[in-house]
């Protein structure tokens, strides 16, 4: 019935996301498929800076925001290379992949490119007026979406990955991070 | 991770896959399954005769005699509408204990999304299983989508099962593919 499992991942994501992704895809066999978008929505995208009464770009602020542009990229693929070797440890045949776009549209339109059967997406829990104006993905993804949708909601006590975290596991598993020290220790808006 | 699944059934071709993908849900996790279908006369049912949907509430007539024939005929109505959802409560309960799964059903009146949402509320169900008919736009405006509101609503997750409106859909078709 359910061959082809797509999973919507992102930093915030929850861990019961996961969790239910693989113990489903297990009892079904099913394939995963995780998938991150960047997109500007997620908090942790870099900000170009630029200055309204002055639009030249210098070419420090850029180097600086293709040196956080990379390392954001970087930290989504390293985020799903974790997620995806559990997923394998538990025996679940897993892929991911990683978009750049609207994120709404680009998980419907990887659901009926991959001919997936079940999307996985979290719900950010924004109501009212916070949904129309923060925009829901998965608000987007149950309207548009060409097969059967998953909406996992967050109990209040589970347990999310936040960035921090994540570093800290990372910074355990991994000698060498990737070389930021550029604008580690100074404030982001003091060029 | 999804032990107590509730699944909203309604009077329509769609039922039918609401209710395997649930079952494989609830056999994939060894959950059980709670089956609800939601009485209520705004709904876009086929099942629902013209004269249910003519008097809304129950008649009201000058006559005596004629009142009371005209509710006689309303409760015949009601109760046959009724016994309809019932029949295809018993017939998925009947399929999903056969396939060896724990199943209770039950059958409420009431305005279909909040009455799912608290009913979810109220037995702790761990995920809600629900067809998207797939009206929009201005339909959905206009028809209301019962989805829609769990989805914005519900105290739990929620797998929608995507399930494409059929033209032209007449009481056996309909019939046919749920009983198939």
């Amino acid at each position: 019935m359910i061959d082809k499992i797509l999973v919507a991942a992102d930093y915030q994501a929850n861990k019961l996301i996961f969790d239910s992704a693989i113990s489903l895809a297990k009892a079904t066999k099913a394939d995963l498929m995780l998938l991150h978008v960047l997109g500007e929505d997620e908090p942790s995208f870099p900000i170009m800076l630029n200055y309204a009464d002055h639009p030249v770009l210098s070419d420090y602020d850029y180097e600086l925001y293709k040196k956080r542009y990379e390392d954001y990229k970087h930290r989504g693929i390293k985020f799903l290379q974790a997620r995806a070797k559990e997923a394998r440890l538990a025996g679940v045949n897993t892929e991911f992949i990683q978009l750049t776009g609207n994120p709404g549209r680009e998980i419907c339109q990887l659901a009926s490119n991959w001919s997936a059967d079940l999307i996985l997406v979290g719900s950010r829990g924004l109501k009212g007026l916070k949904e129309i104006f923060l925009g829901s993905v998965s608000n987007y993804v149950t309207h548009n979406a060409p097969c059967s949708v998953l909406i996992v909601r967050n109990d209040s006590d589970s347990v999310s990955y936040s960035l921090d975290s994540f570093d800290q596991e990372e910074a355990q598993n991994v000698p060498e991070s990737p070389q930021h020290g550029l604008m580690s220790n100074e404030p982001f808006f003091g060029s | 991770m999804f032990n107590k699944i509730l699944v909203a059934i309604d009077y329509s071709p769609g039922s039918k896959q609401v209710f395997d993908q649930a079952l494989s849900l609830a056999k994939a996790d060894q959950g059980n399954l709670i089956l609800l279908h939601v009485l209520s006369i705004e709904e876009d049912d086929p099942a629902i005769t013209p004269y249910l949907r003519q008097r809304k509430d129950h008649c009201i007539h000058v006559d005596s005699r004629i009142m009371r024939r005209a509710n006689e005929v309303y409760d015949q109505e009601w109760f046959a509408w009724k016994q309809q959802g019932i029949r295809i409560l018993r017939h998925f309960t009947e399929q999903a204990i056969a396939g060896g799964i724990s199943t209770e059903f039950s059958q409420i009146t009431g305005h279909p999304g909040s009455t799912i949402c608290e009913f979810a509320h109220s037995c702790h169900a761990n995920v809600i299983v629900i067809g998207r008919s797939g009206h929009s736009g201005l339909k959905e405006m206009f028809l209301g989508s019962v989805s829609n509101y769990v989805i914005h609503y519900a105290p739990c997750s929620i797998l929608l099962v995507h399930t494409p409106v059929l033209k032209s859909t007449s009481p056996q078709s309909i019939e046919k593919q749920i009983y198939a």
